[in-house]
């Protein structure tokens, strides 16, 4: 009996620490006294208002199971090579084997080894030319998104110069949104976005995701075609 | 081949301002429904927060429990069910995980939520707390002395010596008014059933 006594007094200890319960073996008269105890410390005027760092950090979880969560239902209903999963399964692992084009890649104030930086062109081993985008689409700022079985890119010219970046983020390889009034590229998953040229805008994550890789394209016959993986 | 995506969802960016201005919801809402998971999330979560925080009464279990219960809603619940449909579920699922809460400390079975009593209150304002509301109550059934010892330590945040001194009683005969006084507020009707 004494025993339980203590364990209550433990329990009590803890509420007005404003700590983590520890386990006990109450009494069910003890039971009700630890309630009275929560109650009246509960009580502490703005105690009970959820902390701000707390709400965002959930809200980011709650986005991010639910992103994923759909992302799997859209893979099942996507049996064409053209549905989302499989672009983005294309996309990433294009990404990862370093395939597209990559002209320029940075890391941005990551503690991973050795960034990946390419002294030359990086392209594809089995690439080709393909049209992705009219050149009057992007002529005067505007910004083209491009998909094809492989890759999903975005199109952009500054100053008369053609350039393309990879679509995918290079956290988890969610598909980025055209965000055109902002001149960014948002990803739905995590608080992240980068500018048309694939430099990190802003991002949530403690390890800032890497820059967007370059996807080289030239101008032809008034299209825009881009260097990509031949499509199996 | 340009914005050909048929799931490409013109969604803004979550916290931001201007995007969520400039970018038409895709879905019509209808104010009974929510329009997706993160609106069910900020309208619900201080009230669920507020809910576990009254049952156990410290930051870091409320925290875990809210998040188990919304970890746990989101797979079962569909966003297309009406505001009052998704706060039943959620108060069902806090009352699951709160049972399951007190069974692994307290190894007994301990029914801490009713969702038919708690309801109006959940429905209330987020930011309404009854909190402060629940303590006076309880505070005001007590004689004078343990209320002030309860006051003390748990609303002033006082130490059991600190709470001795300004009752001028000993630190044992505090820790024995608080126990007592406690155990009567325990007792104070309609409260704690």
């Amino acid at each position: 009996m004494k025993r339980r006594g203590r364990d209550l007094d433990h329990m009590v200890e803890a509420v007005l620490a404003g700590q983590s319960l520890p386990s006990g073996r109450l009494e069910p008269d003890e039971v009700e006294a630890l309630r009275a105890a929560i109650t009246l410390r509960a009580g502490r005027p703005g105690a009970d208002a959820p902390g701000e760092e707390f709400v965002t950090s959930l809200r980011r979880r709650i986005a991010a199971e639910t992103a994923e969560a759909e992302a799997v239902e859209v893979s099942s209903v996507s049996a064409m090579h053209f549905g989302r999963r499989s672009l983005l399964v294309g996309a990433v692992g294009a990404v990862a084997a370093g395939v597209v084009g990559a002209v320029v890649e940075r890391t941005l104030s990551s503690p991973s080894p050795a960034p990946l930086v390419a002294t030359g062109e990086v392209v594809p081993d089995n690439g080709q030319w393909v049209p992705v985008a009219m050149v009057s689409d992007v002529t005067g700022g505007q910004v083209k998104r491009f998909s094809t079985a492989s890759t999903v890119g975005f199109v952009s010219e500054r100053n008369g110069t053609l350039s393309a970046v990879s679509g995918a983020c290079t956290h988890q390889g969610c598909l980025l949104k055209l965000n055109q009034p902002a001149g960014r590229l948002d990803c739905p998953c995590h608080r992240t976005a980068f500018g048309v040229d694939g430099t990190l805008k802003f991002s949530q994550l403690d390890t800032p995701p890497r820059t967007l890789p370059q996807i080289k394209v030239r101008s032809r016959n008034g299209q825009v075609e881009a260097f990509l993986p031949q499509e199996v | 081949m340009v914005n050909d995506d048929p799931h490409d969802r013109s969604a803004p960016l979550a916290g931001d301002e201007s995007a969520r201005r400039d970018v038409p919801r895709l879905r019509v809402v209808g104010k009974d429904v929510y329009a997706d998971w993160d609106a069910i999330y900020l309208d619900n979560v201080a009230r669920i927060y507020r809910l576990m925080y009254s049952k156990v009464g410290n930051r870091p279990d409320a925290e875990d429990l809210t998040a188990e219960v919304f970890v746990a809603a989101l797979g079962p619940l569909r966003i297309s069910a009406s505001r009052g449909e998704v706060r039943s579920y959620l108060l069902a699922t806090a009352r699951s995980v709160l049972a399951g809460y007190w069974r692994r400390r307290l190894g007994i079975q301990v029914t801490a939520i009713d969702p038919d009593a708690e309801l109006p209150a959940f429905d209330q304002a987020p930011d309404s707390s009854q909190a402060p509301e629940r303590t006076r109550r309880v505070l005001g059934s007590l004689p004078d002395r343990y209320r002030r010892i309860l006051e003390l330590r748990f609303l002033q945040a006082m130490s059991l010596k600190e709470a001795a001194e300004e009752m001028n009683v000993t630190v044992g005969n505090a820790k024995v008014l608080q126990h007592r006084a406690l155990r009567l507020a325990a007792q104070a009707p309609g409260e704690w059933s």
